[in-house]
């Protein structure tokens, strides 16, 4: 990967990130007070002669901007320079917009790139050809910070495919990176990991093109061994002492939670497709993880995928959410709650058809007799009927 | 000799050394002459000038020098050194140096000290060599030395290293190939001492062959204690591996030191040279390349120290290593037998051989297309013990009899060195017990205990198979693909329900269904939460794919690119997998959903 001219920038961001790190604070207070200098110079003289403004390169101006989180500004500035080469430029502009998290753009870059090597026929000069792997090296950054753990290893595939000397030069630091050559083989590594399906780690382990990668990334290999030998205890074990390394990681930090809890998901599930019935504090022993946490993931995992499992107390129990007899059963409760329906409207019309049958035979009586009293028993009559009216519904 | 025999020479020497070990006047001449030629026959390849004595009479690149009138004398002198009439020879010798030729002379007083060497060491039957009688020699090696200060001719070189190589010749890769070179200790400590004491001129003539010659001389003399000198030679053999030579001497100490580390394990010694070892493969291979020649024994090191190395890689289902190993142990044996080699380290090697092609059955039932070993040409001719032992164990591990297995299984590792390959033992042992649960018990019980498999499965008098490995071979084969019948655990009872009955999916939804329900919408964009921030939570596909429950990954990855083998993945991860069994399941979720919404609008 090239050096970054923002890599300031990024120790900046890398301290926001580690507050208690009190060395890195220091590196970057530092290198604010350089740029502070340098600035400040430099806005004093401008202030003389224009001329000596253009001293000033794009770059210089982008971190300022950068470092104040005005990442418009700073695309504005990098779109419209006209000294930086195609190359150069997109593998700065992504920079940018990995700091801003702007994802949809980056995938509108990756075709541009696409699109400028296949326009070039692949002849790069020596410089562009430098961008061009670390534009696309910086994309396998930015997929893995979206949780396109796939993308991420596609990417980085694509680039050794046609760059095998990549691999080498990942042994070995770079000078002022975007992010350091350790973290971006972390972060595919941990992306292997999640994306590859633990059916088919032995054939990713033994494929004959990536050992100079496993070279290169030492656990990595590890972990594969562990997981083909289905030690998953000391696998987990692994990655959480892993935890404080990768959490103080700027960019490893940030899916670094989420990977350690879909490959915990995707050992359940492996171990629910191979059991009828399994008990939780098993497998909190055989995984090595807390029993309530157990607990809790795998519930959650059973109901956000409705799988056809039950947690009875400390036992997982494979049932079937949806077979035919619950079918019945919830058809005959439809049923019943139907039938209950039609008898209340039953009771309801047979109430009603006494009161009118009442009332007209009251009527007939009345008929024959004085008209004044008649009056008073049918104001009486009315009222019952509301009365009982409002029995009903409220019932 | 020519160059064709001295494979069958340095075979010869080696099965004469196992069979007359009591002989050791026989041994000497044998170990001596035929690496001498070998030597001979290297030294020609690089150095053209020509050398008028102490070559072979019937090498026809060397003919004695027609104007000088000593040769005649010289060469009688050699045949009677050759019939080792060593007193008419020295009596022969005494007459040409007195010759007024300088150069002839030279050449009379290389003999006389060939001559007098030979006789002192012939003499010598027993260690400690007794170094009193050594005077003679040393007189011959004091007036060589005058001789050729007196005229320092431009062959001196040419003709006091083939001297050397006669007299002391490189040790090569006799410590694994030839066991029986303990037996000439005598010669071996008569050789270091003549190496002493010419120091004076081969640190002149010579410099880098003298060194080097001297340090394998050396290693071996400390070898010849019956203790554990490993350390002591240790560093002897870190300065034979990093001195610099010509290319042929090169090749000779680079498979001096690799056999030293090959017998060092061997002997259950601890060098721990496994890093060395596979530069030393790497740094022999390259010089092969460069050159003409493949000496066999030095070959068949090579090939058995290619697969050695592999062996901590093997395992049941690592196909491409098991097969590396196979070929290389093959390789390796057919050098062997070329060589007409019949020590153990041969056993040893059709041993592993034999093992490595075992591995090669991995699940396979059907045995038609398979080569059994014994059925090759090579192993046919073979008659001995350990062949038989391996072809019962062929044979019970076929026929997945685990008594039998066991019996012959103890009876092969009774072969020495047979630690060596404790890695293949227990891949071999392991694979067969994989093939027994899979081709015996799931066949037969639709449910049986993790315990009565470990009972079933346990071969002789090895430990027991334990819980976990049961299990682990039941859940590699899941993965692997290579369970021939379905099978469910209860792991509250450790109970194993073989047979489809178990077959449940695990959800009834397919992705697609799945994916609508949750985002009324039909957009895929929802985030997985799995943190409180939104920024460490990841896209919900990616999640579902990720721990792939709905689809099945894909089997045929085996061989493909890095990158087409992701594509595969991605194309699993879009494809629905194909609905068989599941459809009934989906049309019961269809109808609960459709019944849910009419009990939800009744209530």
């Amino acid at each position: 990967m090239n050096s970054s001219p923002f890599c300031g920038a990024v120790l900046v961001e890398r301290a926001a990130f580690n507050r208690q790190d009190d060395h890195l604070a220091k590196k970057a207070s530092e290198y604010l007070a350089s740029l502070h200098n340098q600035n400040g110079a430099v806005t004093r003289l401008s202030q003389q002669s224009f001329s000596i403004s253009k001293t000033t390169t794009t770059e210089e101006i982008v971190v300022t901007r950068l470092i104040a989180h005005d990442y418009t500004e700073a695309l504005a500035i990098l779109e419209n320079d006209a000294q930086l080469g195609f190359s150069r430029k997109l593998e700065l502009i992504v920079q940018v917009l990995i700091f801003c998290r702007k994802w949809k753009p980056i995938d509108e870059l990756c075709n541009r790139l696409n699109a400028f090597a296949e326009s070039q026929n692949r002849n790069y000069t020596l410089m562009d050809e430098k961008s061009h792997i670390t534009t696309r090296l910086l994309l396998c950054v930015a997929y893995y910070l979206q949780g396109r753990f796939l993308d991420c290893l596609k990417c980085f595939l694509t680039v050794i495919e046609e760059y095998p000397v990549v691999m080498e030069q990942l042994k070995d630091e770079n000078l002022d990176p975007f992010c350091t050559h350790s973290e971006l083989v972390t972060i595919i590594s941990i992306s292997l990991i999640v994306a590859i399906p633990l059916d088919n780690y032995e054939d990713v382990a033994q494929l004959e093109d990536l050992e100079v990668f496993y070279q290169v990334a030492g656990p990595l290999t590890r972990w594969l061994k562990l997981l083909i030998d289905t030690s998953y205890c000391k696998f987990l074990q692994e990655w959480s002492a892993l935890d404080p390394v990768y959490a103080s990681s700027f960019f490893i930090a940030q899916k670094w939670p989420a990977a350690q809890r879909t490959l915990r998901d995707k050992i359940y599930l492996f171990y629910l497709r191979i059991s009828n019935v399994i008990e939780i504090p098993y497998l909190s022993k055989t995984l090595c993880i807390k029993q309530d946490i157990v607990h809790d993931e795998i519930v959650m995992l059973i109901e956000e995928l409705e799988l056809n499992f039950v947690v009875k107390g400390l036992l997982v129990q494979s049932q079937e959410r949806y077979d035919v007899q619950n079918l019945a059963k919830d058809l005959f409760h439809s049923g019943q709650l139907l039938q209950d329906k039609l008898d209340l409207l039953k009771v309801r019309n047979e109430n009603l058809r006494s009161e009118v049958q009442d009332f007209m035979k009251d009527n007939s009586i009345g008929e024959q007799r004085s008209k004044s009293p008649q009056i008073n028993l049918f104001e009486d009559e009315a009222d019952n009927y509301i009365s009982d009216g409002e029995n009903d519904r409220s019932s | 000799m020519s160059d064709g025999d001295l494979a069958m020479a340095t075979g010869a020497g080696y099965g004469l050394a196992n069979d007359n070990d009591d002989d050791e006047q026989e041994n000497y001449d044998d170990f001596m002459i035929s690496d001498d030629d070998e030597n001979d026959a290297e030294i020609e390849m690089d150095d053209a000038s020509d050398v008028s004595f102490g070559e072979e009479a019937n090498e026809p690149r060397v003919v004695s020098h027609p104007s000088n009138p000593d040769s005649g004398l010289v060469s009688v002198a050699r045949d009677l050194v050759e019939q080792k009439r060593f007193d008419e020879a020295n009596q022969v010798l005494g007459k040409a140096a007195l010759l007024p030729q300088t150069h002839a002379t030279v050449a009379a007083v290389l003999q006389i000290v060939r001559c007098t060497y030979l006789m002192w060491a012939q003499s010598l039957l027993s260690l400690p060599v007794d170094a009193s009688g050594f005077a003679s020699v040393q007189e011959a090696i004091d007036s060589l030395e005058s001789a050729l200060e007196l005229d320092p001719g431009h062959d001196d070189q040419a003709s006091f290293r083939s001297l050397l190589n006669e007299l002391v010749p490189s040790l090569d890769s006799v410590f694994v190939l030839n066991p029986a070179w303990k037996t000439n200790g005598v010669s071996i400590c008569c050789a270091q001492l003549f190496l002493v004491r010419c120091s004076r001129l081969g640190s002149r003539l010579i410099p880098d062959l003298w060194r080097s010659r001297t340090l394998q001389y050396e290693i071996a003399v400390l070898r010849l204690s019956v203790e554990d000198t490993t350390a002591a030679e240790r560093p002897l053999v870190e300065k034979l591996y990093k001195s610099h030579h010509t290319s042929q001497e090169q090749i000779g100490n680079l498979e001096f030191v690799l056999a030293w580390f090959i017998s060092t394990s061997l002997n259950e010694f601890d060098a721990g040279g496994i890093s060395i070892c596979e530069e030393l493969v790497g740094s022999i291979s390259m010089l092969l390349q460069k050159s003409f020649t493949r000496p066999l024994p030095l070959m068949s090191i090579l090939h058995f120290t290619k697969a050695y190395l592999l062996l901590d890689q093997l395992s049941t289902t690592n196909k491409k290593v098991s097969l590396r190993c196979n070929a290389e142990f093959w390789e390796s044996f057919k050098c062997l037998e070329e060589l007409g080699n019949k020590t153990s380290f041969r056993d040893l090697v059709l041993c592993a051989f034999v093992l490595t092609s075992l591995l090669q059955l991995g699940q396979k039932t059907n045995l038609d297309d398979i080569i059994v070993p014994f059925e090759l040409e090579q192993l046919k001719i073979l008659d001995s013990l350990i062949k038989q032992n391996l072809e019962e164990l062929y044979q019970a591990f076929v026929e997945y009899n685990l008594e039998r297995f066991a019996l012959a299984l103890a009876a092969t590792q009774m072969l020495s060195f047979s630690h060596v390959l404790h890695p293949l033992f227990a891949s071999v042992v392991r694979l067969l017990q994989v093939r027994i649960l899979w081709h015996r018990l799931a066949v037969c019980y639709s449910c049986i205990s993790l315990a009565d498999m470990q009972r079933l499965l346990k071969v002789g008098d090895l430990p027991e198979l334990s819980r976990n490995s049961v299990l682990t071979i039941l859940m590699r084969s899941i993965m692997d693909d290579t369970a021939p019948v379905y099978f469910k655990l209860d792991l509250t009872k450790d109970l194993v329900h073989f047979g489809d009955e178990g077959r449940r999916p695990l959800t009834s939804y397919t992705r697609d269904t799945y994916l609508s329900s949750r985002d009324p919408s039909g957009q895929k964009s929802g985030l997985h939460a799995l943190g409180p921030l939104e920024a460490s939570a990841i896209p919900i596909d990616e999640w579902l794919d990720s721990i792939g429950i709905f689809n099945l990954p894909p089997r045929r990855l085996k061989g493909l690119r890095p990158l087409k083998l992701l594509q595969e993945l991605k194309g699993a991860r879009e494809m629905p997998p194909a609905l068989n069994d599941s459809s009934s399941h989906t049309t019961t979720l269809k109808l609960t959903e459709m019944a849910a919404y009419v009990r939800d609008m009744l209530q």
